[in-house]
Order: structure tokens, then sequence, then C-alpha cells
């Protein structure tokens, strides 16, 4: 199983192509809401991105009040 | 006639009843689904609990409408919701397929399979608008969202059969 830095750094490469920013832009714990500057609705195709990247399901409710790439790694680890 | 819904993004509440009410539903691969009624105090009230109960497990149709969470189209797929995933942004090339191949059969031989896909209950239809006019009458709904009676709301909501 890949470790939870292996996991954060998937997830900003991830973050990063999904919203065509370059990757050095991103840090585990800005807010991406903030540095992204995208909305709900353009996380839920990030989130759809996500699932499929780790072949996991993430149940939106359990990522409320997430807002930092950590965080969302940590949720994301938990449940490979 | 056969309906096919080609869905492509967010397909929440209404979007999602409208997808249920069609024969097939193609998705691409980033459309998302979703009941949030249960957010706001509201059930979904055009047919999309008895057409969910129809189409998949109970226990799936439990958890999406009591939690309220999304789910994507690879995950509709495998519950039985959505019939084909297609790549993004292709669902409607893929439905207008789909419709080609659909087109070549005889119709009433069409309308003859059809008729042993699962009909919808009458009553879990009535039952369902109901509840939602009901929850729709509510203080707390009311609060949010104006003052709506309860028959004005019927008399909003067309209720035909499946």
């Amino acid at each position: 199983m890949q470790t939870a830095e292996q996991t954060l750094d998937e997830i900003l490469n991830l973050a990063a192509a999904h919203f065509n920013v370059a990757r050095e832009k991103l840090s585990p714990d800005d807010d991406f809401f903030k540095t992204l500057g995208v909305d709900s609705l353009q996380t839920l195709d990030l989130l759809t991105k996500l699932e499929k990247s780790f072949g996991v399901e993430l149940p939106d409710y359990e990522l409320q009040g997430v807002s930092d790439f950590r965080t969302l790694a940590g949720k994301i680890q938990a449940r490979l | 006639m056969t309906t096919i819904a080609a869905v492509h993004g967010v397909t929440f509440g209404g979007g999602l009843e409208l997808a249920l009410a069609c024969d097939l539903i193609i998705a691409d691969k980033m459309a998302r689904f979703c009941f949030p009624r249960i957010k706001a105090g509201l059930i979904p009230g055009f047919g999309g609990i008895p057409r969910l109960k129809r189409d998949v497990g109970n226990a799936v149709v439990r958890d999406l409408l009591l939690t309220g969470r999304s789910f994507n189209a690879n995950k509709a797929q495998q519950i039985g919701l959505v019939s084909q995933v297609t790549g993004e942004g292709e669902a409607l090339r893929a439905a207008r397929a789909t419709a080609a191949q659909l087109k070549k059969f005889d119709r009433a031989t069409a309308a003859a399979a059809k008729r042993f896909i699962k009909p919808i209950p009458q009553e879990e239809l009535r039952r369902e608008i109901d509840l939602f006019c009901e929850l729709f009458a509510s203080p707390a709904w009311r609060r949010d969202c104006g003052s709506l009676s309860r028959e004005r709301m019927r008399s909003l909501i067309c209720l035909r059969s499946s």
C-alpha cells in the first residue's frame, strides 16, 4: 500500500493537471478553494477524478470542512 | 417509444429524477449523481424514490436517500442505475448511436419487451408526492423558501404514469 506522502503527492499532481496550474504553485496546506479559485461544483469534478485514480469511494459528507490537500489526502489514505 | 438520458456533469435532484424516468441512462465518466433534498428537509417528489427502488438494491437506496451523498458514474453503473459509461463529453454521441440501434427494430416488439420492465407502483408515486407536499408545507421548509401552500404545490406537480 502506498504511503500518505505518495497519496498527497498524487493528489497535488492530479489537482494541478485538472485545474491546469503549475504543480509548484500548490502546496499541501493550501486552501484549495482559495489557491485554485474553484467552487464546490468544480471540486466535485476533482472528487470524481480522485475516486477513479485511487479506486476509492469518497462520501462527500466526509469531506465537509476539508479545504486543504493534506487533510484530503488523509481521507483518501484511510480508504486505501 | 424508448427514451434515453445522456448525462454529463452534476445530475442532482430533479435532474436525476428526469434521468430515472427514461428507459436507458448513458453517463459520461465525469457525471455525478445525488438526491440532496434531505439536506433541505425534503424528499424527491417526482418519482425519484419509486424509480430508484426499481433500479437499485435497497441498501443503496437507503444510503443515497438518507445521507444525500453524491456518487460517480462508475458507481452508478455498478449499482445498476446506468447502463453505459462513456468518455468525457461522449454521452450524447453514445446515446445517439444507441437510438440509431433502437430504430432498427419493430416498435411493437420493443413495446412488448418494455412491458416486462418492472412497473412503478402507482400508489408509491402518489405516496411520494403526498409526502413531498407535506414536507414542502412544513415550517422548516417554509422558513427557508417562502410560503407555497400544500395545495399550490400539488397543482405544480403533474403526476403521470411511467
